[in-house]
């Protein structure tokens, strides 16, 4: 979708956003967030679009892939689906933020600390946007059953992963300074 | 780079929910719901009030048969499930409206299942099919060429038709402008415009 025409659609192309949400919830229909009150999951990654909108990423390929990004790790949704649904760049955008559930979890998260220094631009806003929303979470609503060990783990890996990107937006990266300043 | 101040009305909000991811992904759009079953109302202003959404006018509840639309301006119009939920009038009203209220280049984006090329998409639909028939017999899967001709007697092109999960379609109609890309043949925006050659 091109956006063009008027200034309302300008730059930002409204549909591809609308229709990611769209999308998203219709994919994660029925899950939940890990939290006592058991979030529906949609509202995790629209948190995402959302407090990048907030600092000034109006890139709607972005905010649509920060609103699919777990898709295919969570969901059974594919990268050509995606591709078919958005575009090549949708997809490949949502790729690069999605972790390999083949791994086993330990490694998979190494990976990730590793795989950081790779990302896109465009992937390190997801990717500090995510670690920003769930370090939030992790601090306040968090998943029924963690340690405070396993909650001041996660913080730490949240860190190297962030500490790892190529790009460090300030906004961003104050944002992730903020939340993880609440580590318990 | 920032529209100033879209105003985005959706048509049949339901529960709301829609609405409320919508605006909270994209805070600086002002979301306008509508519904006209006013007992979904306190779903929808509950959804709001939960999200504290600062965002989102409280909704309205308005027949679309009924013309002029009390909103007289909407820079986009979205429309989830309401075309297959609603006789075919409501369909031919809503492009008239739709085509009323948005500016030269604003788009009405709709969700749901299509028949395309007089058959349906899958078995799964036309089972729905039966089952909305059998509801209310002024309801039905439409045709996506039926909607699409009703759509442009409005001044609203197909732009874009993408295949979603669960065998629905969002399909996005542009309203043309008064001149400039008076192109009839539409050549499609690329590669995720599929099929209505």
């Amino acid at each position: 979708m091109s956006g063009n025409a008027s200034g309302f659609s300008g730059p930002m192309d409204l549909p591809l956003v609308l229709q990611a949400v769209v999308f998203a919830a219709e994919k994660h229909r029925g899950q939940v967030r890990k939290d006592a009150d058991s979030t529906p999951y949609i509202q995790h990654p629209v948190g995402l679009a959302s407090l990048l909108w907030e600092v000034g990423v109006h890139d709607a390929d972005t905010l649509a892939a920060a609103i699919l990004h777990d898709t295919i790790e969570d969901t059974p949704t594919t990268h050509d689906e995606l591709e078919s649904a958005f575009s090549r760049s949708v997809a490949d955008l949502v790729a690069e933020v999605t972790d390999d559930k083949r791994q086993p979890k330990a490694m998979r998260k190494q990976r990730q600390v590793e795989h950081a220094a790779h990302l896109s631009a465009k992937a390190c806003h997801i990717k500090l946007a995510d670690k920003i929303c769930n370090l939030r979470d992790a601090a306040g609503a968090a998943p029924v059953g963690w340690s405070l060990e396993r909650r001041r783990e996660y913080f730490e890996w949240a860190r190297a992963v962030v500490q790892n990107l190529p790009e460090k937006p300030p906004k961003l990266m104050a944002l992730f300074e903020d939340a993880y300043s609440a580590k318990p | 780079m920032l529209p100033a101040a879209g105003l985005v009305l959706e048509i049949g909000s339901g529960t709301g929910q829609h609405v409320a991811h919508f605006a909270r992904a994209l805070p600086d759009f002002v979301f306008q719901p509508s519904e006209m079953d006013r007992e979904r109302h306190a779903s929808i202003a509950a959804w709001i009030a939960h999200e504290k959404l600062a965002n989102v006018r409280p909704p309205l509840a308005f027949d679309v048969t009924q013309l002029p639309w009390p909103v007289r301006a909407a820079d986009a119009i979205v429309c989830i499930n309401v075309i297959h939920i609603s006789p075919w009038e409501a369909t031919a009203a809503l492009m008239r409206g739709a085509g009323e209220i948005l500016p030269p280049g604003g788009v009405l984006v709709t969700y749901g299942p299509y028949r395309r090329d007089g058959r349906h998409t899958a078995p799964s639909n036309e089972e729905f099919d039966a089952s909305l028939k059998a509801r209310d017999s002024s309801w039905g899967v439409r045709d996506l060429e039926a909607v699409a001709a009703v759509a442009k007697k409005e001044g609203l092109e197909l732009e874009e038709v993408v295949a979603m999960p669960a065998n629905n379609f969002t399909v996005v109609f542009r309203r043309g402008h008064s001149r400039e890309d008076g192109n009839p043949a539409r050549g499609g925006s690329g590669k995720r415009e599929q099929g209505m050659q």
